[in-house]
């Protein structure tokens, strides 16, 4: 079966019903028992609109961008609280998005289910099985592309859930 | 196969679903009552049963109530207060479907749908009789 097909079969609608659902909620979870303090939910309010328009490149910038802004000095003490935990929260998401390179990927990140789901289906080749270097780096770019197209078929799934799962977990606060 | 990978349900399947929503009527029917004694708004009602009778997707409903629940401020708890409740329903549906299916995938979505569509019919049914009780003493 083509990726193409694939996208709008029953397992890949289940594994977005399902198994997307679980690993968003526990990427939530973990995120709020490994930090004191959390991004208000405000700081959500702009990943649906950038995943729908942008995809996985416009949330990757995003991502970045947040991080970055909340790196600038903060004068008052309760502002540098926020800042820190806006830098927590959008590092946090970045790493859903992105892959370790030493594998340490989170098991709910997107990133790891999408190339999970890549091997399990015969569409991730294995780089170290060819010695000749452009073969390797052709393999390495066709890799990398259907890692993008798979994360780009569930992201704004991926992130309905997250960000009605955070929302759910703060219920009653900012 | 119908459109979107879409499977017909068989005829004992569909027994069996609605069998089960039978046995599950007096938590529904509990639930509708909670959503009138939180005042719930019909609207907000009515717009949870369009989104279910409209979606393709189950766990677009169980995001709505996270949503409402999520996004009320104050002391104006109403979703909050049964939203808990309402998505241990659904879990319960979950588990029937995922049972039902025996490890089917398409068979799996639409046995989810079609229960959660009939439990949001009859909380819903439940909570429109309670309030016109209520209207009408």
């Amino acid at each position: 079966m083509e990726m193409e097909s694939y996208a709008a079969s029953a397992e890949f609608r289940r594994f977005l019903d399902a198994t997307l659902r679980r690993a968003a909620c526990e990427a939530v979870d973990e995120y709020l028992s490994r930090n004191a303090r959390f991004a208000r939910k405000h700081q959500l309010a702009s990943i649906p609109s950038v995943v729908r328009s942008m995809k996985l490149g416009g949330l990757r910038e995003l991502a970045r961008r947040q991080r970055e802004k909340n790196t600038k000095e903060a004068n008052q003490q309760r502002e540098k609280n926020t800042k820190e935990a806006n830098q927590a929260f959008w590092g946090f998401l970045g790493d859903l998005i992105g892959e370790s390179p030493d594998g340490a990927t989170p098991p709910f990140a997107l990133s790891r289910l999408a190339r999970e789901l890549l091997e399990e289906k015969g569409w991730w080749e294995n780089e170290a099985s060819v010695e000749e270097k452009t073969e390797k780096k052709r393999m390495r770019r066709r890799n990398k592309e259907n890692l993008e197209r798979m994360m780009n078929a569930a992201l704004e799934v991926y992130f309905e859930h997250f960000n009605c799962h955070y929302f759910f977990r703060r219920q009653g606060e900012d | 196969m119908n459109g979107e990978g879409m499977v017909a349900l068989d005829g004992e399947t569909l027994r069996s679903v609605d069998l089960f929503l039978e046995g599950f009527y007096p938590r529904s029917r509990e639930t509708g009552k909670q959503l009138d004694e939180v005042r719930l708004d019909k609207s907000q009602i009515r717009g949870f049963e369009s989104l279910a009778g409209s979606t393709r997707r189950f766990s677009e409903i169980v995001n709505y109530i996270k949503n409402q629940a999520g996004k009320e401020r104050g002391a104006r708890a109403r979703w909050r207060q049964v939203a808990g409740p309402m998505l241990g329903q659904l879990e319960e549906l979950e588990a029937e479907a995922d049972r039902l299916a025996s490890g089917d995938a398409a068979r799996a979505l639409e046995i989810k749908l079609k229960l959660a569509r009939g439990w949001v019919r009859q909380v819903v049914a439940h909570y429109l009789y309670e309030r016109s009780l209520r209207e009408e003493a």
